[in-house]
């Protein structure tokens, strides 16, 4: 999925500038991201007047939630042979 | 012709939950090896369960929704509706967060127009400072 990520010089001012936030203002940075994810998939440059920027048709939010959709399907799985792998490796009794 | 509702949701696991799970696993084990096999139990018990009262919960609604709210950070730091299920690992109550986990998950998938699996992101201890870059912060005003 297309993400902004805020780059501050120092790493720990990630956590220290998140931290500072009020909830408003936490809105508002995930409302930014996601304006920029959003035309990060269209292909054009995002707005710098985040509010006016334009509605996304219910296709390109449907194309981006496809493409969120497959993606996270290629990183994640059932559990199943995490857990008979974890049950073998301590001698557990298998689970249903 | 639909498909009727699941009578229990299907369950994908997020690699950081599989690595969630293993350092419990390896922290519970440092005490003993049955606390670690009592958390891998009450675990999958705990998903088990859960997957079947939502699903029963989905079923009943008419948009696909649940009784639970999203949680404000989780979903702000995944871009996406993510829930929290806390549970204990131990029967007796307490008010402290010992021997308590919680569950970050959302719902995906698509039968009838409702979700049909849980997709787990994350598995941490309630007490973990930090879960989220903003959980540990009050809410001001």
């Amino acid at each position: 999925m297309p993400t902004l990520t805020i780059d501050l010089e120092l790493p720990e001012a990630e956590y220290q500038f998140a931290s500072s936030l009020t909830r408003e203002e936490r809105h508002r940075v995930a409302s930014i991201a996601m304006t920029a994810a959003f035309a990060t998939a269209r292909n054009v440059p995002p707005t710098e007047d985040w509010d006016d920027a334009t509605p996304f048709t219910q296709e390109e939010i449907d194309a981006l939630a496809d493409a969120v959709a497959q993606e996270d399907a290629g990183l994640s799985s059932d559990g199943e042979a995490f857990f008979a792998k974890l049950d073998k490796q301590h001698g557990w009794n298998p689970k249903p | 012709m639909s498909d009727n509702p699941p009578k229990v949701l299907g369950v994908q696991y997020m690699q950081p939950a599989f690595a969630d799970i293993e350092k419990i696993i390896q922290w519970r084990m440092v005490i003993s090896p049955e606390i670690a096999e009592h958390f891998n139990d009450r675990l999958r018990e705990e998903i088990r369960a859960i997957r079947l009262r939502f699903a029963s919960e989905i079923a009943e609604s008419n948009n696909g929704r649940i009784s639970l709210v999203p949680d404000h950070d989780a979903s702000i730091q995944y871009s996406r509706p993510i829930y929290r299920h806390s549970f204990a690992t131990s029967k007796t109550r307490r008010r402290d967060s010992t021997g308590r986990y919680n569950i970050y998950f959302t719902l995906s998938g698509n039968t009838d127009g409702k979700p049909n699996t849980l997709r787990i992101y994350r598995i941490i201890h309630a007490g973990s400072i930090g879960n989220f870059a903003t959980s540990a912060q009050p809410d001001e005003e």
